[in-house]
């Protein structure tokens, strides 16, 4: 009987381990998640605000967009602002700045509030425990419905221009609507662009025309060809232009020459025909004065009839006695000249 | 003066001493089950009966619990117009809680009263004295086998239910907004991880252990003939019952430290 009581002592003792044992599991895996982050050092910080809008202790406090602390107090101020306390884990502390601002904004569009730290200049010294952060220019939900109601008059303007000009368009006003609405304004720009497609395929033409050219260019024994890659060619060449060149300059000089012999003649000319047209000149009296003609003419053949007589007297002279031997001499000396 | 035979009183020792045949319970399941000779045929038929004879109960249950819990999230998210994200948050919801839980529950009724009332009944019928008597291990073929397969079948039974629940959520989700199976699917397993999958397969396992466990050990420990019986059933599924929601807060708060 003894040894049975005993024998259920212990068993109610062990019982009692088994329950304290599950009860130590069960209070270490519900408080282990929160105690992981009970070892992490950290550091206060606090910020004043005027609305908070719905921050309540153990929200989460946000830097660049990374969880960094949380709220760990909410108390009013005499001067009815609210005051919140927040903690910031000691490994992101030298990452925020003094100069950094603090702001309450959302996790999300209908998240939880959250405290967001922001900015900060690189060469201001980071932040330390009790910090009082400055407060951002809060964005409230007024002031985002205002701006929202600015873009919606905004949108409301801009439909109200875009159903004016679809109006116009129909009626077939400006340029579009007559496009649209006039069937010559239609034909004549399907005229041109046919026109455009036409040029456009004889320019697709030269192009390949200049392809082939270039392509024959480019091969080798084509006469350009060897203009170009053949280098013995290019003196001989050089030479040619240059011949050409003083060519050129000599049948300039001659060209100028010519021109000032053009010119002379052509002063000459003037002149003639100034004498000419002159009656008072000795040749435009030989000209137009009949009188003159007619003694000139009568001179001439007085001279003719005088020349005539001449050659006789001069034949007679060369049978003379006394000219004969003169006459001889010279038909002597001119035989003697031929030989 | 306290009697010097109890360390506290009666009843609470007396639960204590429970708490200690609980645990000595367990540790023999586990010697046994892995000691030679396991009774492969019996845990085969173990499992063909508990999932047999759940499986029309958790069909039901399934596909009305997805379609009404659509229906029920519906005016939720109609309020910020995200009923697209519907499928994607009721999915969540089935895979890590609602398919396991909902299947353990309805096996904590179905498959723990009978193991509980069976082996009640074997024990006030003296039949597990008999097998010990001609050396048939009893706790080897009655409870090992049961348990494990409890063990094995209630995941199973569970990827089945969620898959119901599934074709419940789709019906609702296809009625309300014309979505077809395809954007359904996208949608639905969008944000499914492999832990939500790897949450759903350690709480299945969980709740079948328990559920095995306790109707083996209510029954085997059961007394005073057909009443004993009938309380063994009741008390298996009772205890099973609230072992699992004590579990699943337990693992929910594991499985949490690896999201």
């Amino acid at each position: 009987m003894a040894n049975q009581e005993s024998s259920q002592r212990i068993s109610a003792k062990v019982g009692l381990f088994v329950v304290i044992g599950i009860a130590i599991l069960a209070a270490s895996i519900l408080t282990l998640g929160t105690m992981r982050k009970s070892f992490i050092t950290r550091i206060d910080a606090n910020a004043t605000f005027v609305n908070v809008n719905g921050l309540t202790k153990g929200n989460n406090v946000w830097f660049s967009g990374v969880k960094v602390g949380t709220v760990r107090e909410i108390t009013f101020t005499p001067d009815s602002k609210v005051r919140v306390v927040f903690s910031i884990e000691e490994e992101s502390q030298k990452f925020i700045k003094k100069d950094a601002l603090v702001r309450v904004s959302s996790d999300g569009l209908i998240g939880n509030p959250i405290i967001l730290i922001s900015g900060g200049s690189p060469n201001v010294p980071m932040i330390e425990n009790g910090h009082e952060f400055r407060i951002e220019k809060e964005e409230s939900t007024q002031e985002m419905m205002k701006t929202l109601q600015a873009n919606n008059k905004n949108i409301l303007s801009i439909t109200e221009d875009l159903k004016s000009l679809t109006a116009d368009i129909r009626a077939g006003q400006g340029s579009i609507g007559k496009l649209m609405k006039d069937n010559v304004m239609y034909e004549n720009l399907t005229k041109s662009l046919a026109t455009v497609e036409a040029a456009t395929k004889d320019l697709k033409q030269g192009a390949s025309g200049l392809a082939t050219l270039a392509n024959k260019l480019n091969t080798e024994g084509n006469f350009v060809n060897s203009l170009a890659t053949d280098k013995e060619i290019y003196p001989t060449i050089k030479n040619t232009i240059s011949t050409l060149q003083t060519t050129s300059d000599n049948l300039k000089q001659t060209s100028l020459a010519a021109k000032q012999m053009v010119d002379n003649l052509e002063q000459t000319s003037k002149t003639i025909n100034k004498m000419t047209t002159n009656t008072g000149s000795p040749v435009g009296v030989l000209l137009h004065d009949e009188k003159t003609a007619n003694n000139i003419k009568q001179t001439i053949s007085n001279l003719e009839s005088s020349s005539s007589k001449l050659d006789q007297n001069m034949d007679a002279l060369k049978h003379n006695i006394f000219f004969r031997r003169y006459f001889k001499k010279k038909t002597k000396e001119q035989q003697a000249k031929k030989e | 003066m306290r009697s010097r035979q109890h360390l506290f009183s009666p009843k609470i020792d007396n639960w204590l001493i429970g708490f200690k045949d609980g645990a000595d319970f367990v540790v023999m399941f586990f010697k046994e089950t892995f000691s030679r000779d396991f009774e492969f045929k019996e845990f085969v038929n173990q499992c063909y009966r508990i999932g047999n004879s759940s499986l029309l109960l958790i069909s039901l249950t399934g596909f009305v619990t997805g379609f009404v819990f659509t229906k029920q999230s519906r005016p939720s998210l109609e309020t910020f117009g995200a009923t697209s994200w519907l499928p994607s948050l009721v999915t969540i919801a089935i895979i890590r809680a609602l398919a396991p839980l909902v299947t353990s529950l309805i096996c904590a009724g179905k498959v723990g009263s009978s193991i509980g009332a069976e082996l009640g009944s074997m024990k006030v019928t003296e039949q597990i004295d008999a097998m010990e008597v001609s050396a048939v291990n009893p706790v080897r073929f009655l409870v090992v086998t049961r348990v494990l397969a409890s063990t094995v079948t209630i995941p199973l039974l569970s990827f089945y239910c969620a898959l119901m629940a599934m074709a419940g959520v789709f019906l609702n989700v296809s009625n309300s907004e014309d979505t077809s199976f395809s954007a359904f699917l996208e949608q639905a397993f969008n944000n499914i991880i492999f832990l939500d999958l790897w949450t759903a397969i350690i709480k299945a396992v969980s709740y079948g252990f328990t559920i095995g466990i306790v109707g083996c050990y209510k029954g085997y420990n059961a007394s005073n003939g057909t009443l004993g019986v009938g309380k063994a059933a009741n008390a298996s599924v009772v205890m099973s019952m609230f072992l699992i929601f004590i579990e699943e807060v337990f693992i929910v708060q594991v499985t949490n430290w690896f999201r």
